[in-house]
């Protein structure tokens, strides 16, 4: 209960560093959910409708790559981005775009398997109408994402959960670094490592109150009665 | 390849979870004829209007429309059209549902308007125009879903149990509508469960049985 | 035709356009103060530092590296990783200065030609912790190598980092000393940071090996009590080593020699002297030209 306490008089209080780093969170997560989503529900979609042989193939590798240990795709990304790396002279290692980069990764798989599934919930006769009546794969691509807005948006509240809540590649790729790449989790995880656990725990309670934010404002924005 | 067929299937054989959903040694569809599929439920007889029209896949064997395979044939999205048993129309209203499909053919304004106007004669559809698509019985969405895709320039059919689960009026205006096309020299391939209606419209009968297309009475499937 | 009605896509947009907005606001609330005009501005103002875990835990460096900050206009990035992580990032060029506590992994760092110099800065030291009753009797031993021998003929529960961090190598080289190869369930090789096998020692009320800052630091989240201290094999030299610039042009030799020169300025060295936990200096400055 005194976390629940301290998580409030720590918004309330509005420590200088604990806004930043609240802010921080939600800037990276944002951003790494809009990358994951952009490239994952046209895939996601893709998948859904192509009709080819090896498709089963494909989505298995989707799923399979979600299975990656979060400290296995940093240390992937890591030897992209290090300066003795093919990327390195982008100097994204230690810097924010590393972390978005990153979790943008992460996250791409779960957005691309989430749309693939969520779809097939959807009534097929609409896709099958759609391409009997000769739209072109790009027009049924686009139709399709509309129709799905609703299991779509689950995705992206599924992708933006998974990297609001990852520390793993924060920490791999950002480094932790006070007043540049310190997120909350990263907070969260130092703070426990130093043994202050109430501190962490406190936070904790932030995060999931920034969680259930986002989750309600996403649904306002889609309501569609359904 | 007989300059008159529309489909000519050979060796057809389609998989779906391990069982075969369709097969067909062979078939040939002419130019303006009408072909029934029968048989019982979960016979193939969708599964196999749905091959034809291109929406299932991939599958063993040939299919081609207008002596072409239908695999990246632009003449089987220009003048074929599969009608689901129950369509679905698109929202807005009835005018939007044909417009748009004249619009996906890309179908100038002056030119749409005209072909959308003699659709909506011809299929006795023109003071449903403005009204809500979702907001019609069976037999009217059937004759829009038919009526939006002839308006584009379909004239091979293939409709899923046209007048299944549709009440006495939508099932006569329906029987109306196909005897009319028929008339006209559209190409008709449907699958149906009433015998009066196979008899009524039916060139030729093909029985469907446990996804094999088996010879209909008078020979050979073709 | 619109499948869609556009008020739906214009609601997701002004949602997200505000969470966006709600961010950079929070921004603005937080946020470094900003620097005074007559601080020097170098042209490269980013160094990137790696460190280990218990120095950046210690808090000597958000204690120092602002004083650097007022004086040279550097901004130092700092990545606090295990000993051999950092200097692998030094290896990789991805950190332009390095502060660590490895002798002899420094020496193979600088023999590698990694580094291009490397100082001495400062030592402190390391402490056997235990439970305050002292079940292994090791209080009062003549030397470290005397009480890691009670130790380890005791039974009683230690705690180990593990993890070839610095305060590994040294625990490992005290057991060589009293010719013990430990292990058996006593034994505990933990794999984590300071804070957390202190926190395991406190757990299993067993001992373990700890740098005097972290153990200070933790002081009211333990009632382990120090038991051995003072030998000067227990002490724990560091270097600061710039990495070598010729690995890649994107490292900030500059700033790295600038920081290099400062924490072995009288300045720096000064400011190390004064940093106190509990009142007491942690780090004992030992640089000599």
């Amino acid at each position: 209960m005194e976390s629940l306490l301290e998580a409030v008089s720590l918004l309330v209080g509005g420590d200088r560093e604990t806004w930043w780093t609240i802010a921080t969170s939600v800037r990276f997560s944002l951003w790494s959910t809009v990358f994951a989503v952009i490239p994952g529900v046209p895939l996601g979609a893709a998948l859904f409708l192509g009709r080819f042989k090896g498709k089963r193939a494909a989505v298995a590798l989707v799923n399979a790559v979600m299975a990656v240990p979060t400290v296995v795709v940093g240390l992937f990304v890591y030897s992209f981005i290090s300066r003795s790396g093919p990327l390195g002279s982008l100097g994204l290692l230690y810097a924010p775009g590393g972390v978005v980069l990153g979790q943008a990764l992460l996250a791409f798989p779960l957005v691309a398997s989430m749309s693939y599934t969520g779809l097939q919930k959807l009534d097929p006769r609409y896709g099958e109408t759609l391409l009997t009546l000769g739209a072109g794969p790009w027009r049924r691509l686009a139709a399709i994402i509309r129709e799905g807005r609703y299991v779509i948006t689950q995705a992206m509240l599924a992708a933006f959960g998974r990297v609001a809540g990852e520390v793993g590649v924060s920490m791999m790729l950002g480094g932790n670094i006070r007043w540049y790449t310190r997120t909350m989790t990263t907070t969260i995880a130092l703070d426990a490592s130093k043994g202050e656990f109430e501190r962490a725990l406190s936070l904790g309670f932030v995060l999931l109150a920034l969680a259930l934010l986002v989750n309600f404002l996403s649904h306002l924005a889609v309501r569609d009665g359904r | 390849m007989d300059a008159e067929a529309v489909f000519e299937v050979a060796g057809l054989s389609f998989r779906y979870e391990r069982r075969v959903a369709a097969s067909c040694a062979s078939l040939r569809v002419r130019q303006g004829e009408s072909v029934a599929f029968v048989g019982p439920n979960g016979s193939g007889k969708t599964t196999m209007l749905k091959l034809l029209n291109g929406l299932l896949g991939p599958f063993d064997g040939s299919i081609s429309f207008m002596g072409r395979p239908i695999a990246k044939n632009p003449e089987l999205r220009r003048r074929s059209v599969y009608v689901h048993q129950h369509p679905v129309l698109f929202a807005g209203t009835v005018r939007d549902n044909l417009a748009y499909a004249l619009r996906l053919k890309r179908f100038g304004a002056a030119e749409a308007e005209t072909r959308l106007e003699d659709a909506a004669e011809r299929f006795g559809i023109a003071a449903l125009l403005d009204r809500e698509a979702g907001r019609l019985s069976g037999g009217e969405t059937q004759r829009v879903a038919v009526a939006r895709a002839v308006a584009a320039g379909a004239d091979v059919l293939l409709l899923d149990e046209p007048t299944s689960s549709m009440d006495a009026e939508g099932d006569a205006a329906v029987r109306s509508m196909l005897a009319g096309l028929r008339r006209s020299g559209s190409t008709l391939v449907f699958s149906a469960h009433d015998e009066s209606l196979v008899r009524e419209l039916a060139d030729r009968v093909i029985r469907f049985e446990s996804g094999r297309a088996i010879a209909g009475p008078g020979g050979e499937t073709e | 035709m619109r499948l869609i009605a556009k008020r739906d896509a214009f609601r997701a947009a002004a949602v997200c356009a505000a969470l966006l907005a709600a961010s950079a606001q929070a921004f603005a609330l937080g946020g470094k103060e900003a620097a005074p005009a007559s601080r020097p501005a170098p042209a490269n103002p980013r160094v990137r530092l790696a460190t280990t875990t218990s120095t950046e835990n210690s808090g000597l460096l958000s204690y120092l590296l602002p004083f650097f900050a007022e004086d040279t206009g550097y901004t130092v990035d700092v990545v606090a990783v295990g000993t051999g992580a950092a200097l692998k990032l030094g290896e990789n060029a991805d950190a332009d200065v390095l502060l660590v506590h490895a002798r002899a992994l420094e020496d193979a760092f600088m023999a590698a030609g990694h580094g291009a110099e490397r100082r001495d800065v400062m030592y402190n030291d390391f402490i056997v912790i235990g439970p305050a009753g002292d079940p292994a009797g090791l209080k009062g031993s003549a030397d470290a190598k005397a009480a890691f021998a009670r130790l380890a003929a005791s039974g009683a529960s230690f705690v180990s980092r593990g993890d070839k961090s610095g305060t590994h190598v040294k625990e490992l080289d005290t057991w060589k000393a009293a010719g013990i190869a430990p292990s058996g369930a006593w034994y505990k090789e933990a794999g984590q940071g300071m804070e957390q096998c202190i926190i395991m020692a406190e757990g299993l009320q067993g001992y373990t090996l700890s740098d005097r800052a972290t153990y200070v630091a933790l002081k009211d989240k333990t009632s382990l009590a120090i038991l051995f201290d003072g030998d000067p094999v227990l002490f724990n030299p560091y270097g600061v080593i710039t990495v070598a610039p010729s690995k890649n042009p994107a490292i900030n030799a500059d700033g790295a020699k600038a920081f290099l020169d400062w924490l072995t300025s009288e300045r720096g060295q000064g400011l190390i002297a004064s940093f106190k936990l509990e009142g007491q200096t942690m780090f004992f400055p030992n640089y000599k030209p």
